[in-house]
């Protein structure tokens, strides 16, 4: 079973509503008790850097996906400020993050509309099977900050410079666009990451 | 301002009963069809995004019909706003969880400008989309830009200077503005690319044109004349008021041959 962690701010359900498009099987998840049986947990983003973190922290779900994905090898999705707070600190709300991965979250600068709302062609930088044949796709950002990461990224877009679009580490994967409001390409990757 | 995306194309529903229709200048609605068709329809064409707006809740004072947008949300996987009686964060929260993942006020927020505050708060600027409803008057020391803003379906006149709220609301946490043109509204004689523009270089998030469009040459000057980053085209895909209905690929083939950055279509 796959486990979207709902924190009551953002688009768990539209996450939902994909999957079970594509077949497969999910259920929301909001306590730590919940994480036991999932096969594969789903951290969406819509929200603040800060209120994510305070809500992984308040409710213990923070250290159950410790436990589970970091720890342990449950595979890990991370959507928008999902991928974000994998990261080790952000510029919104000065907040520190889960610390999984090495680098810092930015605000986008220069002359430019932000947050950015749209799509945006999404670049793969790596040879990865969960990208095969899947590159230079339109995929749906809103965001206002961005992963300035330490590592290579997975996949990169452009607004007023290149920008982390996704990232591949182990068990983890989380792209800053939305996945699952990215129409047929972004439901295609999503079928991937849920079934291989 | 620098604006490289690609321009979004954009579905707006105007739902009575889980119907879409289709009005002119606000009134005389008539019968398209059942939301969830449509919106599976647009979705298969390729729309970049689906804006659905219960058009009635605000004025019957009760909160959008959430079971008529789970039905869109559940057959369309691209972004998707709600608007027409959002009164509160938990009407939010409520829209968010039907799958939407922005909420348009409009009305509400002019009479209690703290919901777009509270509603960027608790679930991000990007979720709150600020809709306005702004008709040509006299430029005057009251209204500077010569556009005010109406509210409850473009019946009740404000005072508001149209840029003015539109730099106040983004103040306040709006993340997006649409601009709905009374004056446009049905007409398919092109956008008001005065007020867009305006709205547009006044502020810093992305301005959608609504209200007008009747062939690819006004979303064309929408997105260069006006500089929105986003443009509403119902009539042009399903009004029966119009001689002939365009497709979303025609759109985007029209928009791709001017020059206009698209996602392109499936």
């Amino acid at each position: 079973m796959i486990g979207i962690i709902d924190y009551k701010a953002g688009n768990a359900r539209s996450v939902q509503y994909a999957l079970t498009r594509l077949g497969v099987e999910s259920q929301l998840v909001s306590a730590p008790s919940e994480f036991e049986a999932l096969e594969r947990i789903v951290l969406p983003g819509v929200g603040s850097a800060r209120a994510t973190m305070d809500f992984l922290a308040d409710s213990g779900c923070g250290d159950a996906l410790d436990e589970r994905v970091r720890s342990g090898d449950v595979p890990f999705l991370g959507i928008c400020v999902g991928l974000q707070v994998l990261f080790e600190h952000s510029e919104e709300g000065d907040v520190k993050c889960l610390g999984w991965l090495p680098g810092q979250v930015r605000r986008f600068t220069g002359d430019l509309r932000v947050p950015q709302i749209g799509w945006n062609e999404v670049s793969v930088r790596v040879d990865d099977p969960l990208f095969d044949g899947w590159d230079q796709r339109y995929c749906y950002f809103v965001n206002s900050y961005h992963a300035v990461s330490e590592q290579p990224v997975a996949a990169t877009a452009n607004y007023g410079g290149e920008f982390t679009a996704a990232v591949r580490a182990g068990n983890i994967t989380a792209t800053q666009f939305h996945i699952e409001k990215s129409g047929p390409d972004g439901l295609e990757l999503l079928r991937r990451w849920a079934t291989c | 301002m620098g604006d490289v995306l690609t321009k979004r194309l954009i579905a707006c529903f105007d739902v009575i009963d889980g119907r879409v229709t289709k009005a002119r200048q606000f009134e005389d609605n008539i019968d398209v069809g059942p939301a969830d068709e449509i919106a599976r329809d647009v979705y298969a064409q390729g729309i970049d995004e689906i804006v659905f707006y219960d058009i009635l809740a605000s004025a019957q004072k009760r909160a959008p019909d959430i079971a008529a947008v789970r039905r869109v949300a559940q057959e369309t996987f691209v972004p998707f706003a709600v608007g027409g009686g959002v009164r509160s964060i938990g009407d939010m929260l409520d829209v968010l969880d039907a799958g939407a993942e922005k909420v348009s006020v409009d009305s509400m927020a002019v009479r209690d400008p703290e919901i777009i505050t509270q509603g960027a708060a608790a679930f991000g600027r990007q979720a709150v989309l600020l809709s306005m409803q702004v008709k040509r008057r006299e430029v005057s020391p009251e209204l500077p830009s010569g556009y005010e803003i109406m509210i409850d379906g473009a019946r009740t006149a404000t005072g508001l200077d149209a840029v003015e709220w539109a730099k106040r609301g983004t103040g306040l946490g709006a993340g997006e503005i649409c601009v709905n043109s009374i004056d446009c509204d049905g007409t398919h004689n092109g956008y008001d690319l005065d007020i867009t523009k305006a709205i547009a270089e006044a502020v810093d998030v992305p301005v959608i044109a609504s209200g007008g469009a009747g062939n690819v040459e006004h979303l064309v000057d929408a997105f260069t004349t006006a500089d929105a980053s986003a443009a509403i085209i119902s009539s042009l895909l399903y009004s029966p008021r119009m001689e002939r209905n365009s497709s979303v690929r025609e759109l985007k083939d029209g928009l791709v041959a001017a020059g206009v950055p698209v996602r392109p279509s499936p």
